[in-house]
């Protein structure tokens, strides 16, 4: 790092390393923008907007699938604890080994499907679908306020 | 294609996604076409928008994730910022730095690039005036975790920032003392 920061970053230097940041960022492409080109902006927004006919997902697919299989996996590592249990008591009866291990594994696999449906052929996405659908089947996301769900197109 | 109250959002908060979105993304994303995309997005649904300024941000958020993923597979790392495209643009009357202030602006981009997104959103927006709630709505989780990605962020930020650096890079930072911006 500089001099100015080499015995240790503070709070204070932070803001500073931040507003440089923020300053280059601001006039990397130009000064502020005069009435006529913020005119011409909203005029490509415009037309652009009207060439959205089939919208691309606001939402980050990705993220939000981990966000999901996130609050899955606390769910998850619940089972998970009771289903070793109940391994260990069943380790000398095979046949009961695989009645309770097929069944686990069947659903971790339907919901990895449905998930990644829900989350790639809701509305919103590129796919289009059912807002209804998608609203009866995933749980609510960590923070989304009702009618969130609206907004973001799902 | 009316949209009441579009024209005034537009022009107040503007400057304010193409910024977030230049630091956010880094140097190597079309930061106007995100912001663009996300613009256009937030005028066909106007209406039906309650908080617009968190939603376009949101969603000029998740655009730069997918363009950044697009992006990493089809360039190699590398990119540097443009600092004499910068240089030319300056308004202040003070001439602009050259590498020293460069380098620091280097340094802080890399340290945020390395910053998971979450946490690197709330530095930017919290920098940038935000209150937690509202940057809680613009990423969609509760104020308390925008507390926690702010604490949490920042303190990465500068132990990233306070990591030794190549000798090359050092010697263009000697000349910074005294020339913060």
């Amino acid at each position: 790092m500089s001099r100015l920061f080499r015995r240790g970053f503070s709070d204070e230097d932070l803001d500073k390393a931040l507003a440089a940041s923020y300053r280059h960022a601001a006039f990397a492409d130009g000064s502020p923008a005069d009435d006529g080109q913020i005119q011409q902006e909203l005029h490509e927004i415009t037309a652009r907007a009207s060439r959205l006919g089939v919208q691309g997902p606001e939402i980050d697919v990705l993220e939000a699938y981990s966000r999901l299989l996130g609050r899955v996996m606390c769910v998850g590592i619940a089972v998970v604890f009771i289903f070793v249990g109940l391994v260990l008591v069943a380790a000398a009866h095979v046949r009961v080994l695989l009645v309770l291990l097929v069944p686990v594994v069947l659903m971790a696999l339907a919901f990895q499907v449905v998930a990644w449906h829900v989350l790639t052929h809701g509305e919103g996405t590129a796919e289009g679908g059912s807002r209804r659908g998608v609203r009866g089947w995933l749980p609510k996301m960590p923070g989304r306020r009702d009618g969130q769900a609206d907004q973001l197109g799902w | 294609m009316p949209a009441t109250g579009f024209d005034d959002f537009y022009r107040a908060h503007r400057e304010g996604l193409l910024v977030f979105i230049r630091q956010y993304g880094g140097p190597g994303l079309d930061a106007e076409d995100i912001c663009g995309e996300a613009w256009a997005r937030a005028f066909a649904r106007w209406r039906m928008i309650s908080e617009p300024r968190g939603w376009v941000f949101r969603v000029a958020i998740n655009l730069a994730h997918r363009a950044g993923r697009e992006a990493s597979r089809a360039r190699p790392s590398g990119d540097v910022l443009d600092f004499e495209h910068a240089a030319a643009r300056w308004p202040w009357s003070t001439p602009m730095p050259g590498a020293e202030w460069g380098a620091l602006v280097s340094d802080i981009r890399d340290a945020l690039q390395r910053l998971p997104g979450q946490q690197r959103a709330a530095v930017l927006l919290d920098h940038a005036g935000w209150s937690p709630p509202e940057i809680a709505d613009a990423l969609g989780c509760s104020a308390g975790t925008v507390r926690g990605h702010l604490f949490r962020g920042r303190a990465k930020l500068r132990r990233f920032l306070d990591e030794p650096r190549p000798a090359a890079q050092r010697v263009a930072g000697e000349g910074l003392e005294g020339r913060m911006v």
